[in-house]
């Protein structure tokens, strides 16, 4: 699609682009993000070969040159005879071919729609929103306690553990949430409050306001 | 965080608030701070979230992240080999199949390039092992509960748990139960690598 058409983020007409970070995280062995690396090494994946070209020092990261990467990957797919680079809006999957969509978090309104028609429109996302997860044998079980609301299970066990608050545990929680230092914007469109209706809607609820708060 | 219907068996009242931790399908020894999505820094994360009682000392597999992305609900919608299940000529890769991150989407894009040529020679397509990263990746994408989909970085709890005697044997050393887990994905890819021409 670039440079016909450019996103919101993107710089530049290369391919691979990294628009936010410049890092594919730990490369330090035995962590969950090196197998994956690793992983693909062993596949001799393209994308991880230029990413060791271009890398730079950042400690136990593998921190690459934006730059560099870009034309690493760029300079390979137009070197490759069998491939036929086109520079177009996409906006049409013809369904009878075999085709691969990998048109990442900025997909154009175009494609999106008709994603959308693949797929069933209400299938389709525009926002993530991901919550954290904890490692079980970390939580302090002599606090927390297992039960499901008015012992109403929905496979016969109590589904969650809860960590139960008093008011003063609770005043303390919610002011350092509000005070809380949330992560800058890579594109404009994310600086405006977006979520407002969508969290609202889930399971947070009296403290909803609390959490679009912190969103920004 | 409303307690209502969540008596504390200890003190047999019902506390002033609640935060609940939900065990998500396909994740093992991890529980997910329901609701708490959230767009905070995350040693902000690492500091508040502890204030939870009972999540003083926690370790985090992952912390919240809210951003602008496009993505599929893949569990609903695609196969282990990142096909449409309604069009098997249509596949998925990168973040807009289900995957948060640079390197997951590097790797779902080489698996589907691979799958694609399957589908092109009309062979069977090779899907990786279970044990390996990329395998449990695809595997989860294809497989999570749909109903409320988040998108996935590679953690360990993505792969299959180690079993009973392995767990026992290992359970007071973390990195040692990790190494485990990376020793098994290696071996099992390799083992991979020597039965087909995959690379």
């Amino acid at each position: 699609m670039r440079p016909t058409r450019s996103t919101p983020a993107h710089q530049t007409d290369r391919l691979a682009e990294l628009v936010c970070s410049n890092s594919l995280k730990t490369d330090a062995e035995g962590a969950a993000p090196w197998l994956l690396k690793e992983e693909l090494r062993r596949l001799d994946s393209l994308l991880l070969r230029a990413a060791d070209i271009a890398r730079v020092p950042g400690g136990h990261a593998l921190t690459v040159d934006r730059i560099v990467f870009a034309e690493e990957v760029t300079r390979a797919i137009a070197a490759e005879p069998l491939i036929e680079l086109r520079r177009e809006e996409a906006s049409v999957v013809a369904e009878d071919q075999i085709t691969i969509i990998a048109s990442g978090p900025l997909t154009s309104d175009a494609l999106a729609g008709e994603i959308g028609r693949l797929t069933g429109s209400d299938r389709l996302f525009f926002y993530d929103s991901i919550s954290p997860i904890v490692e079980a044998d970390s939580i302090d079980q002599n606090i927390t306690f297992r039960a499901s609301r008015y012992g109403k299970s929905l496979d016969g066990t109590d589904d969650y553990i809860n960590c139960p608050f008093n008011r003063e545990q609770y005043d303390r929680f919610i002011d350092a949430l509000l005070a809380g230092d949330s992560v800058p914007a890579h594109i404009e469109e994310d600086q405006t409050p977006f979520l407002k209706p969508a969290c609202r809607s889930r399971s947070w609820r009296g403290a909803g306001a609390i959490r679009c708060a912190s969103v920004r | 965080m409303k307690p209502m219907g969540l008596d504390d068996p200890r003190t047999g009242r019902r506390p002033y608030a609640v935060v609940q931790l939900r065990q998500e399908n396909l994740r093992a020894d991890s529980y997910n701070l329901v609701g708490f999505q959230n767009h905070l820094r995350f040693g902000e994360q690492a500091r508040i979230l502890r204030l939870i009682p009972g999540l003083e000392h926690a370790e985090f597999v992952r912390f919240g992240q809210i951003h602008r992305n496009t993505y599929i609900n893949s569990p609903a919608l695609l196969t282990p080999t990142l096909q449409l299940r309604r069009n098997p000529n249509v596949l998925f890769a990168g973040q807009i199949s289900g995957v948060e991150g640079y390197v997951e989407s590097i790797a779902t894009g080489l698996v589907a390039g691979r799958f694609a040529a399957d589908v092109a020679l009309g062979r069977q397509l090779r899907r990786l092992p279970r044990e390996t990263a990329i395998g449990s990746l695809c595997h989860y994408i294809s497989a999570a509960d749909p109903s409320d989909y988040q998108p996935a970085n590679i953690t360990f709890d993505l792969l299959p748990a180690l079993d009973e005697a392995t767990r026992q044997k290992l359970r007071r050393d973390k990195r040692a139960r990790h190494a485990e887990i990376c020793r098994r994905a290696i071996e099992s890819m390799d083992q991979f690598l020597s039965q087909h021409a995959y690379v």
